[in-house]
This record gives C-alpha cells, structure tokens and sequence, in this order.
C-alpha cells in the first residue's frame, strides 16, 4: 500500500521552497500522473478538458496533502481527489456548449473501415462506461482497468464492502450484455443502461 | 471462461494498457501548475525554475516555451507567428479569437493552455524588431534535417534564454516547419517526411502544435482519411485549444464531406506575421 509522507510543513510554492516539501508533492506527481489522468479520461472528461482536469485536481492533491493521513491508500484518496473534479468538470460541460469532438472522433472511430482492433476496443469501453451511472462507473474502472482490491475501493468511496460487490455485479452484467449486443451488431449507446444505479 | 468471458478480458485488457497521457502531458500539466501555486505575486524567476523542474529532459526549446517570459518568448512568438501564418495561409486569422485571462490573476488558477497561450502568444516589444525567420531557409531536406541535428546537439538542455544556442534551435525548427510546408501542396509525402525528421530532432519543439496540424492536411493531400483521423486525434489530444482546431476540424480527418486541401502554400506575407497582431 502505497502511502505519502506528509510534508515537513505546509504546503508550499512547488519551487525554490524546502527540499522536504517538494519531494513529497513532486514524487506523488511523478508516480501518479498517468493514474490520475486516465482515471479522468474513464470517467468522462473530455479530452480537452483534461488537462486543467488534471490540473485541478494536483493543486488540491498540493493543498491537502497535509490532511492525508495514510488511512485510505494513496491512489484510493487520488481517485477520490480525481472523481469529484471530473463530476464537477462534467457539470460545467453540460453547461457549456457540447464540444463537438468526441462524438466526431467516436462517430468517425464507429466507421467500419479499417480500425484497429485495438482502438476499437478503447472505443467500445469508453462508450461503454458512458453508459454506466456514476457509481458502477468507479467500481468498474477502479476493479477491471486498475485492479484495485475491493476492500481498498470500499475505502476510497467510503462505502461497505458488500456495496461494492453489488456495484461490481450490476456493472459487469451491463459489460457482458454490452458485449453481446456489441456481437450481434446493436449498437452499444443506443440501448443504454445509464442512470441504473444501486443507490 | 466462455468466448464471451474470454473477449470481455480481452477487450479490458487492451483497455488497461489505453487512456495513458500523452508522454509532454505531465510536463505541460506540471508547467501550468507550477504557474498555479507560483500563485499572482510570484517573481518570474519561479516560473521558469518550476518549469526546468517540470521539463526534466526536455529540450531547451519546448521548456523555454514556459519559461521564456522575457527573453526567449520574443523569438518563439515571432517563429510562432510566422508559422500560424504559414498554416493558415492568412495573417494570424484565429489567433486573437479567443480570450485568455492574464496568468497573473490571483482570483483563479490559470488553465493549462491559458498559460500555454499567454507564454507563446504574448508579444513583447523586441518581437516587432525580430527579423521574420521563416521564409529565410529554402534548404533541401538532408541540409535541413542536418541543421537541426547540428543545433540540437549544442543546445543545453534548459537553454530557454535566448542563447545563441537557443535560438539555433528554434530557427532550425522554424525552417524545417517551413520545409514541410512548402512540400505540403505539391508533394505531401513528402512534406511527412519532413515531419518525422522535424519531429525526431524537436521531439519537445515550440512549433510541434503547428507540424501535427501539418501532418492532418498532409494526410489529407494524400486522399489518407484514415491517417488523418489519426493525425486529428493526437493534434487534439495534445493542443485542445489550438488556433489551428477550427482548421483541423475542418479538413478530411473529421469532416468526411470535405476534400479540404487546408494547408495550401503560405501567402507570401503569411510567415511574416507580426506578434502584435494578437488582438
């Protein structure tokens, strides 16, 4: 289990300042970049938001790691730091005029000719986690693409142990259904089950 | 495990390995939030330290995009210039499109590309004295790709100061962008040709934003819709905000009715755009 030392003192201006400071900020930066980044991409933030996305959530990472005690591992708390920028990111989005890019990089990805197996399937997920709720959502990206634990995602998300079985359950039945009606040529976003959530 | 459950792992497991950054993502991240918790009142001198921290072993020329506040950004913004004109075949149309707030706001962190944009598109007053620097270097490619590699080898790696060194660098990058676009029109093979060369000595280079919207319309003059797509897709990944999106957007990569041939040859004032023609 991963855990940050806290910093010698508060937090502080990422140059010029302590070698104890910044080597703690710096470090989780430098180890857990990539981690926070496709968390937000698998949990909707569109590609042109990512990088204040990322952003946002590393100044709080900055401000608060004086308040992380070690109780929740590492990249639980980053995930936790991570799904609310992009819920709030998201909010804004669907306030602001849809950015018409994803769904032309989907819409032109969908065409038949010559994909890639590969980028299909980045596809295929990521239309399918959108169809997910929020919370089958996390489970799914912190169990199947993570492979966190479930104990260790009952503590990032602060909920019971049996809450994240059920979660995982309901997502992996839509994920298998996706993939079926996927086989049998349906189209994935057009028979939805978002908004299904255990509560 | 049925087929079922065998392509269900299948599919995550390609999935695990996808929605990895960019490998320039963390230092642009890292940049603008080094900008951030620098906070208003920060000297200058902060910026560019935060980003050589955030640059790591990136060439001089893509830190001192950052940290160029005085100095170097005079350069950079007058071969950035030069070069959105040759993109556009216009006089910086788009550029003054869209609206950024000043960096040094206390109210709110600045945004990634807000600082991108501000350090790359901030003219200061030496940059109207800058001679025009694109349209000087009708050289053959090997001749081209020579020069880069000769530069790049003297620049130290955080040489973002408007050293001789620096400014090898930068001049190197610009006549190659220039290269490829003059090939873009006529003989875009190999205009990517020269991309790759421009790309494979400025891996972290000022005007990468400018040569992956080339490689689209490259693609694009080659009848390669799929290239594009894939060219497009990168482009925006990695410049979101771009001045060239609208352009991009508009060419075949993402617009299957279109035949645009965007990138068609420079006018002639087009590299010569003044950095003061921002608003």
């Amino acid at each position: 289990m991963t855990r940050a030392s806290r910093p010698g003192g508060a937090p502080s201006g990422v140059a010029g300042t302590p070698a104890g400071d910044t080597l703690d900020f710096e470090q989780i930066y430098r180890d857990h970049f990539a981690f926070v980044w496709r968390t937000l991409r698998r949990l909707g933030v569109r590609e042109s938001a990512l990088d204040d996305a990322a952003q946002e959530v590393f100044l709080v990472v900055h401000r608060r790691l004086d308040d992380f005690d070690g109780r929740v591992a590492l990249r639980s708390w980053l995930f936790g730091v991570a799904h609310r920028t992009a819920l709030a990111q998201r909010r804004t989005a669907r306030k602001a005029d849809a950015e018409p890019l994803p769904t032309e990089l989907r819409a032109r990805a969908g065409t038949p000719h010559d994909r890639a197996v590969a980028s299909e399937a980045v596809e295929f997920l990521d239309a399918f986690l959108d169809t997910l709720g929020d919370q089958q959502r996390s489970v799914f990206i912190l169990v199947e693409l993570e492979q966190m634990s479930v104990p260790e995602i009952a503590a990032a998300l602060g909920v019971k142990l049996n809450t994240v079985y059920s979660r995982l359950r309901l997502a992996r039945g839509a994920f298998r259904r996706a993939v079926e009606r996927r086989n049998r040529g349906d189209q994935v976003l057009t028979d939805a089950t978002k908004g299904h959530e255990d509560g | 495990m049925d087929d079922l459950e065998r392509e269900m792992q299948s599919i995550l497991d390609v999935a695990r390995q996808a929605h990895d950054p960019a490998p320039d993502a963390a230092v642009r991240v890292r940049r603008a939030l080094a900008v951030a918790l620098a906070g208003a009142g920060a000297s200058a001198a902060t910026v560019p330290a935060a980003a050589a921290v955030a640059g790591g072993g990136a060439s001089g020329a893509g830190v001192g995009g950052a940290a160029g506040f005085g100095s170097a950004s005079s350069l950079v913004s007058t071969i950035k210039y030069g070069a959105i004109g040759l993109l556009l075949g216009t006089s910086g149309i788009g550029v003054g499109t869209a609206v950024y707030s000043s960096v040094g706001s206390a109210a709110r962190p600045a945004s990634v590309s807000e600082i991108a944009t501000t350090v790359e598109r901030t003219p200061s007053r030496e940059s109207a004295s800058q001679p025009p620097v694109a349209d000087e270097f009708p050289q053959p490619v090997q001749e081209v790709v020579e020069a880069e590699r000769q530069a790049r080898g003297k620049v130290p790696a955080a040489a973002d100061d408007g050293s001789p060194g620096a400014t090898a660098e930068l001049r190197a990058e610009a006549q190659a962008l220039h290269l490829a676009e003059k090939y873009l029109e006529n003989d875009p093979e190999r205009a990517l040709v020269q991309l790759d060369a421009m790309q494979r000595a400025h891996p972290d280079g000022v005007l990468t934003e400018e040569a992956l919207a080339a490689r689209v319309f490259a693609h694009c003059n080659l009848g390669q819709r799929e290239q594009a797509f894939r060219a497009a897709d990168r482009f925006f990944r990695e410049f979101p905000r771009s001045v060239h999106a609208p352009r991009v957007r508009a060419s075949c990569a993402l617009n299957t009715g279109s035949s645009t041939r965007p990138a068609t040859a420079p006018s002639s004032d087009g590299s010569h755009v003044s950095p003061t023609m921002d608003e």
